[in-house]
């Protein structure tokens, strides 16, 4: 088996054992976020409390509406 | 204050509730983090007991962040009253000069089952989350179908009804291939999964569409009897600085007065999703009804009185 092959044949190994939920999250919400899912849940949070903070720091603007009623 | 200690300060105030017997639970976004499904949630969502409710605001009212105490967020907030969460109205809480937000409900919206039993953990089911997220935000189903992937690799069918995803479908298939039958009942458009009936795709958006224009529905009934009591409320409060227990009473008047406990009754349900079906069918094929789901389940625990049919 050339190496090429065996490269092909790995890969596909890989494949069948990336569950559903991994391939979902790839690909619905990308690569960053795949690997930030796999992280320990606290560095979870800290990682989406960077995303918020930075968006602070570049002018977004956290505004929430009450509306009496969650969606 | 960097927003890591905000998350830090609701995970605290949950664990502090359930320490002192309040049964509650974090749901949607913070949720999603806890169930491998980064989101990027600035506010946690609370389901808390309705039973309980009064002893969950004297927590709030112990409870600054810093030096800011916790207030209503605004005037259209309803009181954090178990007669109003059983009715599906949600309270919204904050912390003047943080970004810390809290929403309060009772009644997770469209849940099929209560969301408390069987649970002592800080995070609701993601089986309750999922169908939290059925909303008529499109950012919100790429989180459901991957709550429901989830669930069926973890061996619980319920996840079948939360995934959204022709092509997660056919995977989980391949590796989940038996679906109950009181499932499939559930979800009618599974059949089309399971025998291979072409369309699913179609069949997956109507659905879709549905949920979502029933969702938008349902807030529109909400939104319908806020403004006398929006106008109440500010009419009592105005040139008054009271605290949180004052601002509830208060709250709790103008409620009595313009707020009803129960805005959804069996009829406007009925009317609702005879409207959203109405909606979603639009150019389809009148028979792509028969894959749309008896939706009456999801709403039996908000709704007194009401029954699916025979």
């Amino acid at each position: 088996m050339s190496p090429v092959e065996n490269l092909a044949e790995v890969l596909v190994d890989v494949e069948d054992q990336r569950s559903v939920f991994e391939d979902h999250i790839r690909q619905s919400f990308g690569d960053e976020i795949a690997r930030v899912s796999k992280l320990p849940l606290m560095e979870r949070y800290r990682y989406v409390a960077w995303m918020i903070d930075n968006g602070r720091k570049h002018g977004v603007k956290h505004t929430r509406e009450p509306r009496g009623v969650t969606e | 204050m960097g927003h890591f200690e905000i998350i830090e300060f609701y995970l605290d105030l949950v664990r502090r509730a359930q320490e002192r017997g309040i049964r509650c639970a974090i749901t949607s976004g913070m949720a999603c983090v806890a169930f491998e499904i980064a989101e990027s949630t600035k506010d946690c969502d609370l389901l808390c007991d309705p039973e309980m409710a009064d002893k969950f605001l004297a927590l709030l009212a112990e409870s600054p962040l810093g030096d800011s105490p916790c207030q209503y967020r605004g005037n259209l907030s309803p009181p954090l009253d178990g007669r109003w969460l059983k009715g599906g109205w949600t309270s919204h809480f904050e912390w003047p000069g943080t970004e810390a937000f809290l929403d309060v409900f009772g009644i997770a919206p469209r849940a099929r089952s209560s969301w408390f039993e069987g649970t002592s953990a800080i995070y609701a089911h993601p089986h309750v989350v999922a169908d939290m997220k059925r909303t008529g935000r499109d950012k919100d189903w790429p989180f459901l179908t991957g709550l429901g992937v989830k669930l069926v690799e973890g061996g619980d069918p319920r996840g079948w009804l939360h995934v959204y995803d022709e092509d997660r479908m056919a995977d989980l298939l391949v590796k989940h291939p038996e679906i109950p039958t009181a499932i499939i009942e559930s979800r009618p458009l599974l059949r089309m999964l399971m025998d291979g009936v072409p369309g699913l795709a179609a069949a997956l958006r109507l659905e879709r569409t549905f949920w979502m224009d029933l969702s938008k529905l349902r807030v529109r009934e909400y939104e319908k009897p806020l403004r006398p009591y929006l106008a109440a409320v500010r009419k009592a409060s105005a040139g008054k600085k009271l605290s949180l227990l004052e601002d509830h009473q208060l709250r709790v008047a103008c409620a009595e007065a313009h707020l009803p406990l129960h805005p959804l009754s069996p009829d406007i349900l009925n009317a609702m999703i005879a409207s959203a079906r109405t909606s979603a069918l639009m150019g389809m094929t009148p028979d792509m009804a028969c894959w749309l789901p008896n939706v009456i389940p999801n709403f039996t625990l908000l709704i007194p009185g009401l029954q699916s049919p025979a």
